[in-house]
């Protein structure tokens, strides 16, 4: 099967996050929790909702949510403005969810939220069948992502589908760059494998 | 079957990799088909997760900004954040001295979680550990932080009694059998899903955070309390009845509407049978709106959003409810009742808070009808880099790229920015 040579562009393409784009540079001092809040929250709950995937409830998210802002208020009087805010915001969120994500009982436990994933739509009309192919593709690229350790799955995610940079992702994570191209390197071939392994075609 | 390269690919595109090397690799892969078929089994996994981007409702942003503000507000949090973990030990280690020196297993389980690998069913009965402030017990639909020192027991059938000291219990109630409950010594809490702060001293006083809590307090007749409301021993500002039972009967329909579409939409009716508040009835038609929209009934759906939208009480929820509404059009391909709606929404709210997901909305209905340039004018002009903006924004570059690439690439440049 031949690509067009432009897949390989899209793959791995470093489109910079609305995260990253800090309005100015402000001083760290008239950032406050509600302002950090008002402008990236609904960034903050979709890195949330992909880093723990489908099988995560709505309350589990928004509880992630909460938490993540709850250690801003705390780390907000230590932010010196060393790294951009939204970096340290994003640093936060992603290890608040590796946090989370910690044990094996967690594993398990979204594992089986995952697999109980329901499609309690009716099968009429083109877009509830849209939706219904989707929710399966979904749970088909989860259950492989799935198998991937925790702090590789995040970098893959980050990298691949909330478009960060590696030296985004490295700042974010506290990690050497080359760290986080290790991970990346190793999520993709995992992910590869497992896919290849369910027989996914699209 | 594999290829040597296959290695490259899943480096791609290195640290110093130089723009020889990775024309090379895009050269081998376009005749490869073992490559190709690792770029196209990635590239398709990481199209269905990128087309996975949940919304964050106003109204639930709203929600958790309280609960956050509510919990951030609590005296010394701040200051005293780097004492937490040393607390959270200290009191786990207190609860693991107290179960180890239990005789006979207890008989109640408060929630089917572990403290740190100790199961909450092994504690003692009817033993008053003394709580300090920030302690936590985590169990899987059950969290609750000392926000003040006091003295706690657990006692059979689930209670917990606090006798002084401020408690935060966040019950999530992913088990409907399992009713948690608070004894004080002037009331009686107890609820299957709320997050609340419960203070006892010479009175107690209750804050409802989230969801809803029943109190029971001495020959008075039991009180339903709905977040945000407040009650106090001393005080008993008893909401009105019929109020209190709408709101719960919304709130019971709001966590329906993921799962059970059209019970949502059966609670939500009755509500709007009866007599209700503005308020409730915007509540009501908003639940409506959006069990449609999840049942996939995009007309009906869109219906009610204009009801909302044009509601008198409903101008916090106007914004959101005619974009939901332009893109239940959109997707009955009902165009200039999108247009419409989305003109309306520009006019009432010119510099709201969804103007860039409206003006990616507007291209994408130019885009749907096949008016490209139309489009490409629009999204040229949106501002912010939302997804829904990129996302758009993307798609027009692509329609653009064979009749006008110069205009294509400046979108994409301002993707890439």
């Amino acid at each position: 099967m031949a690509v067009e040579p432009s897949a390989i562009c899209v793959f791995g393409l470093g489109i910079e996050h609305p995260l990253t784009q800090v309005k100015a540079r402000r001083r760290t001092s008239d950032l406050t929790l509600e302002g950090l809040f008002r402008d990236h929250a609904p960034d903050v709950h979709r890195i949330v909702a992909r880093l723990l995937g489908p099988g995560a409830s709505p309350s589990d998210i928004e509880d992630l949510v909460q938490q993540v802002f709850i250690a801003v208020h705390g780390a907000l009087p230590r932010f010196r403005g060393d790294s951009k805010a939204t970096t340290w915001l994003y640093g936060i969120t992603t290890r608040t969810v590796l946090n989370h994500l910690r044990g094996r009982r967690r594993h398990r436990r979204m594992v089986e939220a995952l697999e109980a994933m329901t499609q309690v739509l009716p099968a009429k009309g083109a877009d509830l069948e849209q939706e219904a192919a989707h929710r399966q593709a979904l749970q088909h690229v989860w259950r492989a992502l799935m198998q991937i350790k925790a702090k590789k799955r995040v970098v893959y995610v980050l990298y691949e589908v909330e478009g960060l940079s590696g030296k985004e992702i490295a700042a974010a994570l506290q990690v050497k760059e080359a760290t986080v191209h290790t991970r990346l390197y190793h999520a993709r071939r995992e992910l590869d494998a497992a896919l290849q392994a369910q027989g996914w075609s699209q | 079957m594999t290829c040597p390269e296959q290695d490259a690919l899943y480096r791609y595109p290195w640290p110093g990799q130089s723009e020889a090397e990775r024309q090379d690799l895009r050269a081998h892969c376009t005749g490869c088909a073992p490559c190709s078929a690792v770029i196209s089994r990635l590239e398709s996994a990481r199209r269905v997760l990128v087309a996975e981007a949940p919304e964050f409702a106003p109204f639930r942003q709203q929600a958790t900004w309280r609960a956050i503000e509510a919990q951030t507000s609590q005296e010394g949090l701040q200051s005293n954040r780097h004492w937490l973990w040393a607390a959270v030990a200290v009191s786990a280690a207190l609860l693991f001295f107290v179960a180890g020196r239990a005789s006979t297993p207890a008989h109640f389980v408060l929630a089917r979680g572990e403290v740190q690998g100790l199961s909450l069913g092994e504690l003692p009965l009817g033993r008053a550990l003394v709580v300090h402030k920030d302690a936590r017990i985590e169990a899987p639909d059950l969290e609750i932080e000392a926000l003040k020192g006091g003295r706690l027991s657990l006692e059979p059938k689930g209670i917990l009694r606090l006798s002084a000291g401020r408690l935060m219990v966040a019950r999530h109630g992913s088990n409907s059998e399992l009713r948690t409950q608070v004894r004080t010594p002037h009331a009686v809490l107890s609820t299957l899903a709320a997050q609340f702060t419960v203070e006892v001293g010479d009175q107690t006083k209750v804050q409802v955070q989230e969801g809803e809590l029943r109190i029971e307090a001495g020959s008075a007749a039991p009180v339903n309390l709905v977040a945000p409301q407040t009650w106090s021993s001393r005080l008993r500002p008893e909401p009105s009845p019929a109020t209190s039972e709408t709101r719960q009967a919304l709130t019971r329909a709001r966590a329906l509407v993921r799962h059970d579409a059209a019970g949502a939409r059966r609670v939500a009716k009755a509500v709007l049978d009866g007599a209700v508040e503005a308020r409730d009835e915007v509540d009501a038609l908003a639940v409506i709106a959006d069990a449609h929209r999840r049942s996939g009934e995009p007309r009906e759906a869109a219906a009610y959003y204009a009801r909302v939208a044009e509601h008198p009480a409903g101008a916090a929820y106007a914004e959101e409810a005619l974009l939901r509404r332009a893109r239940m059009l959109l997707q009955v391909r009902d165009y200039d009742g999108a247009l419409h709606a989305l003109a309306t929404a520009k006019r009432r709210y010119s510099a709201g808070d969804l103007a860039p997901e409206r003006c990616a909305a507007e291209a994408q209905v130019w885009l749907t009808k096949a008016r490209t340039l139309r489009a490409a004018d629009v999204v040229e002009s949106c501002s912010g880099a939302s997804l829904s903006v990129q996302d758009v924004r993307r798609a027009v570059a692509d329609a653009l790229q064979t009749t006008h690439p110069a205009r294509a690439r400046a979108l994409m440049q301002q993707i890439e920015k």
